[in-house]
C-alpha cells in the first residue's frame, strides 16, 4: 500500500461487478467505493487483499476518464487481490433502472413495519431492516443523478 | 358416402389446426429455451467466483463449528421440489412426481415436509399423502435470484430451528437437450467434502478478512446454498422448456401422420363415389338403348 500513494491517481485495477443474473461490470477504473459491513472501503491500486461482506448500499467507481459512477447493490461480498477487486452481491442496479416512485414506496412500507417493532409478532425485521437499507440506497444513488 | 367426405374434410381441417398450434408451441419453447441457456451462463460467474472463495476459506476454518455443515437432532426430512406451472412437457412432471414418491416411500414412518415451486407441482401434491408444508408463490419461469434468496433463507431458518433434519432438492436435470432427469441432491446438512476445501490454496491465499474467517464463512455458506437451488431452478427449466419442444415436436409429427392418412382415405372416398356415380350414369344409358 505504500508505494501506492505518490502515483495512485494514475494508477488503475480492474473492477468486477457481478450478480447472480450476470456480470454487470468488468472495466479498469481508477478507485472504488464498497459499502462494506464495518463502513465504506475505500479502494486505490495496490490495496491489500481483503474479503468482507458487503451491506446495502452504494457503490461508487471513478472510471479512468475521472468520471464518477454510481450502482445500487444489494448484500454480498468484496474480494480483493493483488490486481483485481470482485464484488459479489445479490442484486446491482444502474441509476437508470431504478424506478423512483417504487423505491420511495418501499422504503416507506419497511419503515411502517419497523415501526411495529414489538407490537406485532409476524413482522421479520430483519428482513425489513434489509429492505430499508436497499431503498436507502436506491434512493441515493437515484438523487446523485 | 356424401357425409362421410364431409366429416373426413372436417377432420383434416381439424388436425391440421392442431398441427398449426403444436408447431407454433415448439418454436415458443425452442426459442425459450435458448434464451433460458443464455440465463443460466449468465449465472456462471457468479457461482464459480463463490465456489472459489468458499472452497479457500473451507481450507481454514474448522467445518464442525458451523451448524450447517452439522445435522441437527430432528429426524424430519424436508423436500423442496422443483417443478414447472405449464403442462404439455411430456413426462416432466410425472417423472418428478414418480421420483418424490419413491423418497417418501422409502423413508416410512419419517416426517416430510414438501416446499415446492410450480404450480404442477402445488396441484399434484394438494390432498396427497406428506402434503404440502409451504408452497412458493412465483411463476417458475420469472423467478429472480433475490427470489430463491429469501425461500432458501427460510429453509435455513426451519433448519437452524431443529424443524427438519435434512434438506433434499428434487429437480430435473438438463443432461444434453435430448436428455432430462429427474434427480434428489442433498442440501443441507452441508456436505464439507462438497465444499472442494482446499488446504494448499488456502494456504496462499492470505487477505485480511473482516470481520474475521469465521463470520465471512458463515455468511457464505446460506449463499452458497441459494445458489446451489438457483441454478437447480434454471436448469429444471431448461429441462421443462426442452422436453416441451420434443413432446410438442412429437404432436406436430403425429398430426402430419394423420393428415397424410386422413387424406389417402379422404381421396379414396371421393373416387368410390365419382367412380359409382359413372357406373350409375353408365348403367343408366345402358337401360335406356335396350
Amino acid at each position: 500500500m505504500a508505494d501506492a500513494t505518490t502515483t495512485t491517481t494514475g494508477r488503475t485495477f480492474r473492477l468486477e461487478l457481478i450478480s447472480p443474473e450476470r456480470v454487470l461490470l468488468d472495466r479498469t477504473v481508477r478507485s472504488a467505493q464498497v459499502p462494506a459491513e464495518d463502513g465504506l472501503v475505500g479502494v486505490l491500486a495496490g490495496h491489500a487483499p481483503l474479503v468482507s461482506p458487503v451491506v446495502p448500499g452504494v457503490l461508487t467507481l471513478v472510471d479512468e476518464n475521472g468520471q464518477r459512477h454510481r450502482y445500487a447493490v444489494g448484500q454480498g461480498f468484496v474480494e480483493i487481490t493483488k490486481d483485481r477487486v470482485r464484488v459479489l452481491v445479490d442484486s446491482a442496479e444502474h441509476p437508470d433502472q431504478i424506478d423512483r416512485t417504487r423505491a420511495q414506496k418501499a422504503f416507506d412500507r419497511a419503515r411502517e413495519r419497523l415501526g411495529k417493532r414489538g407490537s406485532d409478532k409476524d413482522v421479520d425485521f430483519a428482513r425489513a431492516e434489509a429492505s430499508l437499507y436497499r431503498a436507502m440506497a436506491r434512493l441515493k444513488v437515484v438523487a446523485s443523478l | 358416402m356424401a357425409k362421410g367426405i364431409k366429416e373426413l374434410r372436417r377432420r383434416i381441417r381439424g388436425v391440421k389446426n392442431i398441427a398449426q398450434i403444436t408447431r407454433a408451441m415448439e418454436m415458443v419453447a425452442s426459442t425459450k429455451l435458448k434464451r433460458l441457456q443464455e440465463r443460466a451462463e449468465g449465472s456462471k460467474p457468479y457461482g464459480e467466483a463463490l465456489r472459489m472463495l468458499v472452497g479457500r476459506l473451507a481450507g481454514k476454518v474448522e467445518s464442525e463449528q458451523f451448524p450447517l455443515l452439522r445435522g441437527n437432532t430432528s429426524g424430519a426430512i424436508g423436500l423442496l421440489v422443483v417443478t414447472g406451472d405449464k403442462g404439455l412437457c411430456g413426462a416432466y412432471h410425472s417423472n418428478l412426481f414418480k421420483t418424490v414418491t419413491a423418497l417418501v416411500q422409502q423413508n416410512p414412518g419419517t416426517p416430510i415436509k414438501l416446499f415446492v415451486y410450480g404450480g404442477k407441482g402445488r396441484i399434484y401434491f394438494r390432498g396427497r399423502k406428506p402434503g404440502i408444508e409451504l408452497a412458493y408463490p412465483d411463476v417458475v419461469e420469472k423467478i429472480p435470484f433475490v427470489s430463491v434468496r429469501d425461500a432458501v433463507r427460510g429453509l435455513v431458518k426451519r433448519f437452524l430451528a431443529g424443524e427438519i433434519g435434512s434438506l433434499k432438492l428434487v429437480s430435473t436435470r438438463f443432461l444434453s437437450a435430448a436428455q432430462q432427469k429427474p434427480e434428489v441432491r442433498d442440501l443441507l446438512p452441508i456436505d464439507p467434502a462438497s465444499l472442494l476445501g482446499d488446504p494448499v490454496a488456502a494456504k496462499h491465499f492470505d487477505p485480511i478478512l473482516e470481520p474475521s474467517t469465521e463470520v465471512i464463512f458463515e455468511r457464505l455458506l446460506p449463499k452458497y446454498l441459494e445458489m446451489q437451488v438457483y441454478g437447480a431452478v434454471l436448469e429444471a427449466l431448461a429441462s421443462e422448456f426442452a422436453m416441451r419442444r420434443i413432446a410438442m415436436k412429437a404432436a406436430t409429427d403425429a398430426a402430419n401422420d394423420m393428415i397424410s392418412s386422413l387424406t389417402r382415405q379422404y381421396n379414396r372416398a371421393r373416387q368410390e363415389t365419382i367412380t359409382k356415380e359413372l357406373l350409375e350414369i353408365v348403367g343408366g344409358a345402358e337401360a335406356l338403348k335396350g
